[in-house]
């Protein structure tokens, strides 16, 4: 009898101390692992991290640390014409760690990988505080971390944008926790939060602004005098707290002129988000987990109706701003895919627990986090290999530049290459970038050239008087202008360039 | 009248089951060709890829009939539990199937497998089998006794960290213990976990505190930027330190105001 009887409270104990020990979100740790390594492949499996946009988003930080203010102007990018158009908390985190460290802040880019921990964990709590039940958390929790989507950002290295859609579960979790206890300690950790992550990135504090502003108003309906309540205190503590956030985003929309950019900007029409585009970054089954699971989410008798309010508000603002065009909106389309993991999330896991039989509820968590991971992996390894800008080859064309070139000479250079040779290279430089691509409306004409150079357009020639080229640099192994072989065939024969330096990655032409 | 009645319950019954079934099939075929085009085994343009491509959409909607046919309180619990122990050998199933698939499907899209791709798998097939055991999971979590640890401890810690970074940025600046162990510990951790100390309720478990302690660090750094920053102030490492301090010490001390305060009704009522 004893010895029949004693293996069940040892194997109870050990389930008991298990569960203990990963209570919370300690069981879901494996997968936050994973979201490690899977953001990871565009880091660790590179000589130098992947994408284009951290050149100019760490150069900015290396320019507030060397003075101690914000800077106006780009060094080098743009001839040094081009302001910042950007709100600077993103690239301030970098700047935190890197003044503490006293590290060059380009040796940290690996610190954006702690944003995926954040990412995961506050969904979990997030998931916990809606559906109020661990299995609905961790299922949101698994989707979240192998969704490509975030994967597809870590390729381009959209940082700002990433850390900001990073911290927004959490966001969303204070704000539901101060709407169910609207209580001193509540609204302190709210206006912290809110605040914050408000200066980060401005598309990104564009749609908190407004899920959170349509949210109090259709909260505002049902009981007007309940929802000033809770909302007065926040716009109150939010103003006190973060009034030189607010400022700042003010002045970047008078800068920027974002009103006459939203409504009449047409350079935007080029980014519409087409299935192809749908396919790579939230994948088909995406669609489907999009769209059973918004509709189990929303009709969900468990869920709370704040948060049925919150969660579709964010939906619609994104839904809004992704078809934009079919309303007259301007706007870079194809950004507002990367919104979308938060109702992804929720909704997979309402959808999951729809099914009646376990058996069934196994197999989709299982079906459904294989197929988004796969989809996640091929995409980390194929895109990065797309966006590998910064090679050893690219450092090695660098060097040759500075050494065979004067500080005053002009350097023109490809799409992706432009954001990381400013501070590869303290030379004035001109990018050529497409106008979908460019948020500061005064850089258009200087862009407008480096395309016309790099493409060899009808007015090449004039642009390069224009601007007083020396160089022009090309990149051989993956295209980062819109037509690479028509480039290649002009600079070729072009009786005015000669080619002076040539490894496997880069061509550099001097203009005679 | 009870007879169509019957009729009507049994008809809604056969279509919930044909819609389950049909939905449910339809995810795991299209999964199967999705598997087969992302490992690299047909091509995105092959017939069966753009089939799944196109089934998804229609999965989409159905989908939709799918949820208006199953609206129900979720708190209910799923039929066929038989036994935890059974479910939990599902798990170890799930665990060990999803991570083998997913490692070969790494390993036939890459054309070889590193050790990175078999770490990743090997964290699938735990993430698939720890999510599928809690699926079954009876007990909420409230049963379980929760981690709690005690401020005084969080704040000696804090403050022995802090220190530590003090003298390593002075002593070995740029090493690797300080880029990669304190820096990070000091930037992420250390001011947000002072402040949820007075700002979560006094018996939330240590892994709350954990989950919200790096959002409130890097806001509430930002924000004393913000003010820094429109006030002239110059950022440096010393302001940024400074602040680091002043956050945790401001921590510090709402949780001593806030617990004075909790522990005054009790003296008054003792007394």
């Amino acid at each position: 009898m004893l010895a029949t009887h004693t293996p069940a409270p040892l194997l109870q104990t050990f389930w008991q101390n298990t569960a203990r020990i990963l209570s919370g979100w300690g069981w879901v740790l494996p997968a936050l692992m994973l979201a490690l390594l899977l953001r990871g492949i565009t880091i660790y499996l590179f000589t130098y991290p992947t994408g284009p946009d951290y050149g100019l988003h760490l150069l900015f930080t290396r320019q507030v640390l060397e003075t101690g203010s914000l800077p106006e102007f780009s060094a080098n990018y743009q001839l040094g014409e081009a302001t910042w158009p950007l709100l600077p908390g993103g690239p301030l985190i970098f700047g935190l760690v890197a003044a503490v460290s006293a590290s060059p802040v380009f040796d940290l880019v690996h610190i954006v990988m702690i944003f995926s921990l954040i990412e995961c964990i506050g969904t979990f709590a997030l998931a916990q505080q809606i559906f109020k039940r661990s299995d609905a958390a961790i299922i949101a929790t698994l989707i979240t971390a192998i969704l490509p989507l975030f994967v597809d950002m870590m390729t381009w290295a959209g940082y700002p944008n990433l850390i900001a859609v990073s911290l927004f579960p959490a966001c969303f979790t204070v704000w539901l926790r101060y709407w169910e206890h609207p209580n001193g300690r509540n609204l302190a950790l709210l206006t912290l939060v809110l605040c914050g992550t408000a200066y980060i990135h401005h598309i990104s504090t564009l749609w908190l602004a407004l899920a959170f502003s349509s949210f109090s108003l259709v909260m505002l309906f049902p009981k007007p005098a309940e929802t000033l309540r809770r909302l007065l205190p926040i716009a109150i503590a939010c103003l006190l707290v973060g009034l030189p956030i607010l400022l700042s985003g003010v002045q970047l929309i008078q800068e920027q002129n974002a009103g006459t950019v939203l409504t009449t900007a047409t350079r935007f029409d080029d980014t519409r988000v087409t299935w192809e585009i749908w396919a790579r970054v939230i994948t088909p089954m995406g669609l489907l987990l999009l769209v059973g699971g918004t509709a189990a989410f929303l009709t969900s008798q468990s869920v709370s109706r704040a948060s049925k309010v919150l969660i579709g508000a964010y939906l619609g603002i994104t839904l809004l701003l992704m078809f934009g065009w079919v309303i007259g909106l301007r706007f870079y389309y194809t950004r507002a895919l990367y919104f979308l993991s938060i109702p992804i999330a929720l909704g997979t896991a309402a959808f999951v627990l729809r099914w009646q039989n376990l058996w069934l509820r196994a197999l989709c968590v299982v079906v459904f986090t294989l197929t988004l991971g796969i989809s996640a992996t091929t995409q980390a390894h194929t895109a990065s290999r797309y966006f590998e800008i910064v090679t050893p080859d690219i450092i090695e064309a660098a060097e040759w530049l500075k050494n065979f070139s004067t500080p005053s000479d002009v350097i023109v250079t490809g799409t992706f290459l432009g954001f990381q040779l400013p501070h590869l290279l303290d030379r004035p430089q001109i990018a050529a970038l497409t106008p979908d691509l460019i948020s500061n409306a005064e850089i258009l004409p200087i862009a407008a050239d480096g395309i016309s150079i790099m493409m060899g357009l009808s007015d090449m020639d004039a642009a390069i008087e224009r601007r007083s080229v020396d160089f022009i640099v090309v990149r051989t192994r993956t295209p980062d202008i819109p037509d690479p072989a028509r480039s290649r065939q002009v600079m070729t024969v072009h009786p005015r360039l000669r080619l002076v330096f040539r490894n496997s990655d880069v061509l550099i032409y001097e203009v005679r | 009248m009870r007879f169509a009645s019957v009729l009507k319950m049994s008809q809604s019954v056969s279509i919930k089951s044909f819609i389950t079934l049909t939905l449910i099939t339809l995810i795991t075929v299209c999964a199967g060709a999705i598997f087969l085009a992302e490992a690299g085994m047909i091509s995105y343009t092959h017939l069966a890829y753009i089939t799944a491509e196109n089934l998804l959409v229609v999965g989409a909607v159905l989908s939709i009939v799918f949820v208006s046919l199953t609206n129900r309180p979720q708190n209910q619990p799923a039929s066929a539990v038989k036994t935890p122990q059974q479910f939990q050998l599902v798990a170890a199933g799930a665990a060990i199937f999803g991570g083998s698939l997913f490692t070969m499907l790494i390993a036939q899209q890459q054309g070889q497998l590193s050790p990175y791709d078999t770490l990743m798998g090997v964290l699938m097939g735990a993430a698939l089998g720890l999510g599928v055991s809690r699926l079954a999971w009876i007990r909420s979590d409230e049963d379980i006794p929760p981690v709690m640890i005690q401020t005084r401890v969080v704040y000696i810690g804090l403050t022995v960290a802090l220190i530590i970074t003090c003298l390593l940025r002075w002593v070995a600046p740029a090493s690797g213990l300080l880029t990669l162990v304190f820096a990070p510990f000091i930037v992420f951790i250390v001011p947000g976990l002072a402040l949820t100390m007075p700002l979560l309720e006094p018996d939330a478990p240590f892994s709350h505190h954990l989950a919200l302690a790096p959002i409130l660090s890097i806001t509430a750094q930002l924000i004393i930027l913000a003010w820094l920053l429109w006030l002239g102030v110059a950022i440096t490492p010393t302001a940024i330190l400074l602040s680091i301090g002043v956050l945790t010490l401001i921590g510090a001390l709402l949780r001593m105001v806030l617990f004075h305060v909790a522990q005054q009704p009790r003296h008054q009522e003792s007394r």
